[in-house]
């Protein structure tokens, strides 16, 4: 099973998306987080302290480092992930697509994302979950290339903006033939909010509602999740994550 | 001038190009809000529906042979001046609006859209125009050439974790640019203090309930701190390009 979180800049996928890899997990699954970001920091949510995070080596950035160019980032998905997987809480491991940083040698945005397209892609949901933290905005999506079987989670905040980017998110996994799009409405505060974003994405949303433990959490440099997992967010990722695993067994062929 | 605005997502970048570029012109400039991300946003700031213009090909061509961000050049017979005026759009406040387009549905932005506003950016730099660039969250601005023109680069942190981070990468990435941090939904003094902030942005609730409405800050809250802090900014760029 694979599942791309899509959405604005700062609207809160990267927290989900950890938090959710960590409950899905907890749920007896084998999870794969893969954070797609240019600047990655899924490792926030997953646990791993600072310097843990900024010594992760991510999959387009090692293989530069071992004479490939941008334009040819072909690795074996399942080797990069034995190579370069990196263990987080609970059990899931962690990998990062490519890491912009400078050199004159390489384009490595357009390596990053090639390394996204091929490790998303490639990398086989069968027996495990993948969850794919992608960058801010709509290219990633479209990089990512989800497949018809695939999740997209969009994310939005009650912003007209941030619901305008979800709703364009949609309308990209439409046309890529997805059938399991869920929006979700993170820092909702009131029933006004809730509405907002479903009317603005045109479909029911999950709601996760505002906490101030997450701005707690930052500041003491620990994921949410370990400073109080049953706070409001944390239950409503929990709820998430059993109505995704749900949405698997139901879309499971019979027989 | 010419301005650009990057960091990670969220930090309010867009929010303050917005205002900036409205500032600027209701101080009598001729401003040019250039939108580089191919996500909607600048348009909801400035006070515009987003914008579903998109550069044609044929504007911008490509050489074959040459590094990609070398290749690409106005065509023969077009001027930047000309392509502006085709293709920039009347923001409020007498602003003009140019963006390469914005994507809806699975396919990327065309490069040659993209190209295009470059060099239609290049080639108007000498008509007196003072430039505010939103750029895309996180940290491939350095790729494509695209902040060339840029005399001076925003980078926008917030007192998060991950915004400290990415700034921390632009620093880095960008060593060749006159960088200044901003930092934004400022709390207190030591909140963004080892990023060495030279101007900073108060935290303001007004903001979120502008955005919630989809309206410009500066129309639903012109007397928020946060557009009297960035009205202080605009302050110091007219006053260091007086200088020259």
């Amino acid at each position: 099973m694979k599942i791309a979180v899509g959405g604005k800049g700062g609207v809160g996928k990267t927290t989900i998306s950890g938090t959710l890899a960590r409950l899905l997990a907890r749920n007896g699954h084998r999870v794969i987080a893969l954070d797609c970001d240019p600047s990655p920091n899924m490792g926030i949510p997953l646990g791993l302290t600072h310097d843990q995070l900024l010594n992760v080596k991510a999959v387009f950035n090692h293989l530069v480092e071992s004479g490939h160019t941008h334009h040819d980032p072909k690795p074996d998905p399942e080797h990069m992930l034995q190579l370069l997987g990196t263990p987080a809480a609970d059990g899931v491991t962690l990998l990062e697509t490519g890491e912009v940083v400078r050199r004159d040698d390489a384009c490595m945005c357009c390596g990053s994302h090639a390394s996204t397209r091929s490790l998303f892609g490639e990398l086989a949901g069968d027996g495990r979950i993948i969850i794919g933290d992608l960058e801010a905005g709509l290219n990633d999506i479209i990089w990512a290339h989800p497949a018809s079987e695939d999740v997209l989670l969009a994310v939005a905040e009650p912003s007209v903006k941030s619901i305008d980017i979800a709703r364009r998110a949609t309308r990209i996994g439409e046309a890529l033939g997805l059938t399991r799009i869920y929006g979700i409405a993170n820092r909702v505060r009131t029933p006004d909010d809730e509405r907002a974003v479903a009317d603005g994405i045109g479909r029911p949303v999950f709601v996760v509602p505002e906490d101030p433990v997450l701005a707690r959490a930052d500041l003491l440099g620990i994921a949410p999740l370990d400073l109080e997992p049953t706070s409001p967010a944390m239950l409503a990722v929990a709820a998430i994550a059993e109505r995704v695993a749900e949405s698997q067994t139901a879309a499971a062929p019979v027989g | 001038m010419r301005v650009a605005i990057v960091g990670k997502g969220g930090v309010g970048k867009t929010t303050i190009a917005g205002t900036l570029a409205r500032i600027l012109a209701r101080r009598g400039r001729k401003v040019l809000a250039l939108d580089l991300d191919p996500n909607p946003g600048l348009g909801w700031s400035l006070g515009m529906e987003p914008s579903e213009i998109a550069l044609p090909a044929g504007i911008a061509v490509h050489t074959e042979g040459l590094p990609r961000p070398l290749a690409w050049k106005l065509a023969e017979g077009t001027t930047a001046a000309a392509e502006l005026e085709r293709y920039a759009e009347p923001a409020p406040d007498g602003v003009t609006y140019l963006c390469p387009g914005k994507i809806w549905g699975a396919s990327f932005l065309e490069e040659h859209s993209l190209f295009a506003v470059r060099e239609i950016v290049r080639g108007t730099t000498e008509a007196g125009w003072d430039i505010v660039t939103d750029i895309d969250a996180a940290t491939a601005v350095s790729c494509g050439r695209f902040l060339e023109f840029a005399e001076q680069l925003y980078v926008v942190t917030t007192p998060q974790r991950a915004s400290a981070i990415t700034a921390r990468r632009l620093q880095d990435l960008l060593i060749a640019w006159p960088l200044t941090m901003l930092a934004s939904m400022s709390q207190g003094e030591a909140d963004h203090d080892c990023l060495a902030p030279k101007a900073r942005i108060p935290f303001d609730e007004t903001v979120k309930d502008a955005d919630r409405r989809g309206v410009p800050l500066i129309e639903a809250f012109p007397d928020s701190p946060v557009v009297a802090a960035v009205d202080e900014l605009a302050t110091q760029l007219l006053e260091a390009d007086a200088a020259g």
